[in-house]
């Protein structure tokens, strides 16, 4: 028998040999005429071998508590009786989420990040158009309920711009004020009508559609629609020729530039 | 199909917060528009009725021209063309006048209503008491 060279060695397939899971992968190795790769190596490849029970983790209100160690039994340095942690910490413990769950894992503390940043802005965004709206608070004893909480304070604020923009002037953005929303109604060709009763202006275009921006009225109707009250602007949008007006739209407030 | 107190109250509403409106758009906002005749003539007879009351006024808008006002024979002829100009479109659910097709619209100067300071002083007070839009479904 010939033996492989090495780079022969590295692309022979096993073949039937990788098949034969009552094999240990020591023998089929030997059986495709390699050598062994010794019992910790060949532990290694076993996929229960991955994931133990018992593998130990650093004790809760430690540093990094929960994280999963080496065991301390496995080379030279680590039977002195201290615990290593396996993983590189990198500043885990300055995440604010470790210091409440202190078992997050790696994972869990980005995903958890990845939710807070989307709640964040998708209320801050809610919020300038709404000022008075907020959340329904979440409470949670787990980091994966947190992570939950923050996704569906995240949607539900994503709903509430919906449902704040649902009569808005397509393809418009929400956060723009009344400069920027003036200036993009000229770009699409819309042309000023003139004053409305109520301080306002009226603009059409010659497709048929109307947009109306008014100043907040300084009354407020118990029936008022609080949308006009939010902010100091804000419009009423009809689609085309004749058809009815949507509801009305907040305009954000943007500081005033000097 | 709603009474002309009923279209009143609503005309009033809807005027509110602009003080003027497009003819045939105010139609189709203070009703449900099914294309029954008799809609527009009801819409016709309540605007005759709150001119004669000093309520309304009517104008003419249009893009090139912006603004301009009617005296009370040209308002009172215009309001008069309603019912026989206008045509409902099923597509939209809506009726339109026929004499200014379109697109390009707004072109020519088109109908709009205009409250008076006594018909703004009446809408401000069926807005105080019912509200917006009181006819519409809520969302």
């Amino acid at each position: 028998m010939i033996a492989p060279s090495d780079s022969a060695s590295r692309s022979r397939p096993l073949g039937a040999s990788e098949a034969a899971s009552f094999l240990t992968s020591d023998e089929k190795r030997a059986a495709a005429g390699y050598d062994a790769l010794g019992g910790r190596l060949a532990e290694r490849e076993s996929p229960s071998a991955k994931y133990t029970d018992d593998q130990p983790r650093v004790p809760a209100g430690q540093s990094g508590g929960g994280q999963w160690t080496d065991g301390g039994g496995g080379g030279s340095g680590s039977n002195d009786g201290r615990v290593r942690v396996a993983q590189a910490r990198g500043g885990r413990d300055r995440s604010p989420i470790l210091a409440r769950f202190p078992g997050a894992t790696p994972a869990q503390e980005a995903r958890w990040a990845v939710s807070d940043a989307w709640a964040r802005d998708a209320i801050a965004r809610a919020r300038r158009l709404d000022p008075n709206w907020r959340p329904t608070p979440e409470f949670s004893q787990t980091i994966e309920g947190e992570i939950r909480a923050n996704e569906a304070q995240a949607r539900e604020a994503e709903a509430r711009l919906q449902e704040l923009h649902r009569d808005a002037i397509p393809n418009t953005n929400p956060d723009w004020g009344v400069n920027r929303l003036t200036k993009e109604l000229y770009d699409r060709g819309f042309s000023l009508d003139g004053p409305t009763r109520a301080p306002g202006l009226q603009y059409e275009n010659s497709s048929g559609a109307t947009v109306r921006i008014m100043e907040r009225p300084r009354q407020r109707y118990r029936t008022d629609s609080d949308q006009k009250h939010y902010n100091s602007f804000y419009y009423r949008y009809r689609p085309g020729k004749g058809k009815p007006e949507g509801s009305h739209i907040t305009i954000p407030d943007k500081p005033q530039k000097d | 199909m709603i009474d002309s107190t009923e279209m009143k109250k609503r005309i009033f509403a809807a005027l509110e917060e602009a003080g003027n409106e497009h003819a045939d758009a105010l139609l189709n906002t203070v009703i449900d528009p099914t294309g029954d005749p008799t809609e527009p003539a009801m819409f016709e007879r309540c605007l005759r009725e709150l001119f004669a009351d000093g309520l309304i006024v009517m104008g003419t808008v249009c893009i090139p021209r912006g603004r301009e006002s009617l005296t009370d024979e040209e308002g009172l002829a215009e309001i008069g063309k309603i019912s026989a100009h206008y045509k409902f479109h099923p597509s939209d659910g809506i009726w339109l006048d026929s004499r200014f097709g379109g697109p390009p619209y707004y072109q020519t100067p088109e109908p709009e209503v205009i409250l008076t300071d006594a018909g703004f002083e009446k809408s401000v007070s069926v807005v105080e008491k019912i509200g917006h839009n009181w006819w519409r479904p809520k969302r």
